[in-house]
């Protein structure tokens, strides 16, 4: 079928007004060995992860120990990572993790429930939307903080004050997120429930819940970071114990280096609660795969 | 018609075709995807050559890899071994475009802004742009909707957009994935004549097409390449030898149901095959 004599005349065919040459495509580095290259990928994405961290803590030390900045509000390195060990090996710094976490659980718990309880109510009964809906946006709007005085007032200095605030604040966002998720479902999945007769709670269970679980996971990272810092901010004012009361009480006894190890701990809880919310996640909706990596990639065009 | 007339016309043209330069190359085309613990071969060894200003459609079972084969003809995807070579001759603007399925037009954009994105992506400046795609919408039949968004446009015509905005590059290899699958049996059909009637109006561009459609494949085609279920491979391939221009009742030419028969045939296996387990 192919002749080799116009074959090669056709590399070198003239052309008339632009240069003449071809597109060769041929397998690239990711082609030619996937496995390989997806291991390295994953590899060098981790390693990246750590570099703006590393970055900051080797030129904070450099800094310190040129004198470059003050050292009484900004120690070096080592010496807040050696403040951090003797927290650790005292357990102190395990009992204020266990405070904070247990505040954060106990008000995130209860908030995310009902959230996606009142949200699902809201998402698929529209007189309950009309009744609601302003005034849920306009709670979530209303700084929290700003009323923690108040319900220290009500509930005193104890827990409830600093859980009802956490609870309050999940609920709310996890709430207005659900309800949108409702919202955004294509008509044609109601028309299926519609259409093979699914009554009011089997319609929820069968397809709203599912069709609005992948936004619902957005708003619950969200809420989780939001819970820590609610309850560290809280724990300024009004704790003995916690992550918060740590920063704190460093703080006003002066002594900078505790205070870090209870930023980058707080910074550290965040973190590691958002990625057990996203292996839930995982877990929960297998059909949809998340993808974290960007999609916009930049190429030669051809 | 003069039958002896038509047969030396038809020889002269298929002359003309071989003595055509190669366009395109493809040489023990492979693609292997990867994902978790499963490879799945798409293609597997692949290898024929097209020439310039031949219009090509790959035909085959779902799942045989012609859209693979096709993505990696448009540079979106690269072979797992083998290669590909496409030879630039001519003065077109650019080498090629690509008219995807349905949906691949912007819906945040207006009618000409879709048609002209290629042309501004290419740094054209927006007068430029717009005053080309113009002359585009109008040869697709859509003036009067140039400021209107895709959502209030019929699926007939949301396809011609996307064609007009491939061929308002003016590539030199047109790539067509499934050009008209989206659309009702009606629509496509009338969408198949005005694509034959573009085609042969201006014969300076070689044409590749995924297609199901077999009164597509050879209403619009010089050549069928035929696949095999996966993974894909080249099964056979067929020449039309049906004169151009066409007129769109061809369709019902003894010579052009022949020719249906004989593909189908040789499609059905394939499509029975991939059935099995």
């Amino acid at each position: 079928m192919t002749n080799p004599v116009t074959l090669d005349t056709g590399r070198t065919a003239p052309t008339q007004g632009r240069p003449a040459g071809s597109t060769v495509i041929t397998p690239g580095k990711a082609e030619l060995n996937p496995r390989r290259y997806q291991i390295r990928r994953r590899r060098l994405s981790a390693v990246l992860s750590l570099l703006p961290p590393v970055v900051l803590l080797v030129v904070w030390q450099l800094a310190a120990m040129n004198d470059l900045i003050d050292v009484r509000f900004f120690p070096p390195p080592t010496e807040i990572a050696e403040s951090a060990r003797e927290l650790i090996s005292s357990g102190a710094l395990f009992d204020h993790v266990a405070a904070t976490m247990n505040r954060v659980l106990l008000g995130y718990v209860p908030g995310v429930v009902l959230g996606i309880g009142f949200g699902l109510l809201l998402g698929t009964l529209p007189i309950a939307n009309a009744i609601f809906r302003t005034s849920v946006t306009g709670a979530y709007t209303i700084p929290k903080l700003g009323i923690f005085p108040l319900l220290l007032l009500i509930f005193g200095v104890g827990e409830t004050s600093k859980v009802l605030l956490v609870g309050m604040t999940v609920f709310l966002l996890v709430t207005i997120a659900t309800a949108d998720a409702c919202h955004a479902i294509p008509s044609s999945m109601f028309d299926v429930a519609k259409a093979f007769r699914a009554n009011y709670f089997r319609k929820l269970f069968e397809i709203v819940l599912p069709a609005a679980l992948p936004p619902i996971f957005t708003s619950l990272r969200l809420a989780m970071g939001m819970s820590i810092l609610v309850v560290i901010a809280t724990e300024f004012v009004a704790a003995d114990q916690g992550v918060g009361y740590l920063i704190w009480h460093s703080w006003s006894l002066f002594q900078p280096s505790p205070m870090y190890v209870g930023i980058v701990v707080s910074a550290l809880l965040g973190v590691i609660s958002t990625a057990v919310i996203g292996v839930v996640q995982r877990l929960c909706t297998p059909w949809a795969r998340t993808r974290r990596r960007s999609r916009l990639r930049f190429r030669k065009a051809r | 018609m003069n039958t002896q007339a038509a047969a030396e016309h038809e020889a002269l043209r298929l002359s003309a075709l071989e003595a055509a330069p190669v366009k395109v190359r493809i040489e023990g085309v492979s693609k292997i995807f990867v994902s978790g613990t499963a490879d799945v071969t798409a293609l597997d060894d692949v290898s024929f050559t097209f020439r310039e200003r031949e219009f090509i459609t790959l035909l085959g079972p779902s799942g045989c890899g012609k859209s693979t084969l096709m993505r990696i003809l448009a540079g979106l995807e690269k072979p797992s071994a083998g290669e590909v070579t496409v030879n630039h001759y001519g003065d077109h603007l650019t080498q090629l475009s690509i008219a995807f399925q349905d949906y691949s037009i912007l819906p945040w954009k207006t009618v000409e802004a879709n048609v002209a994105f290629g042309l501004r992506m290419r740094g054209q400046s927006r007068r430029e742009a717009l005053a080309t795609a113009h002359t585009w919408l109008e040869t697709m039949k859509l003036t009067g909707f140039e400021k209107a968004y895709p959502a209030q446009l019929s699926g007939g015509m949301k396809q011609r957009v996307a064609l007009a905005r491939a061929l308002a590059l003016d590539p030199a290899l047109l790539l067509l994935d499934e050009p008209f699958a989206a659309l009702d049996a009606q629509m496509r059909q009338i969408l198949q004549e005005e694509m034959l009637r573009q085609w042969e109006s201006d014969r300076s561009r070689t044409a590749v097409a995924v297609t199901h459609d077999l009164d597509e494949a050879i209403l619009l085609s010089d050549r069928i390449v035929l696949m095999t279920a996966r993974p894909g491979r080249v099964k056979q391939i067929f020449d039309v030898p049906i004169e151009r221009p066409r007129d769109p009742s061809v369709r019902y030419a003894p010579e052009f149901l022949e020719l249906r028969q004989e593909i189908w045939e040789s499609l059905r296996e394939e499509v029975m095959r991939k059935d099995k387990p």
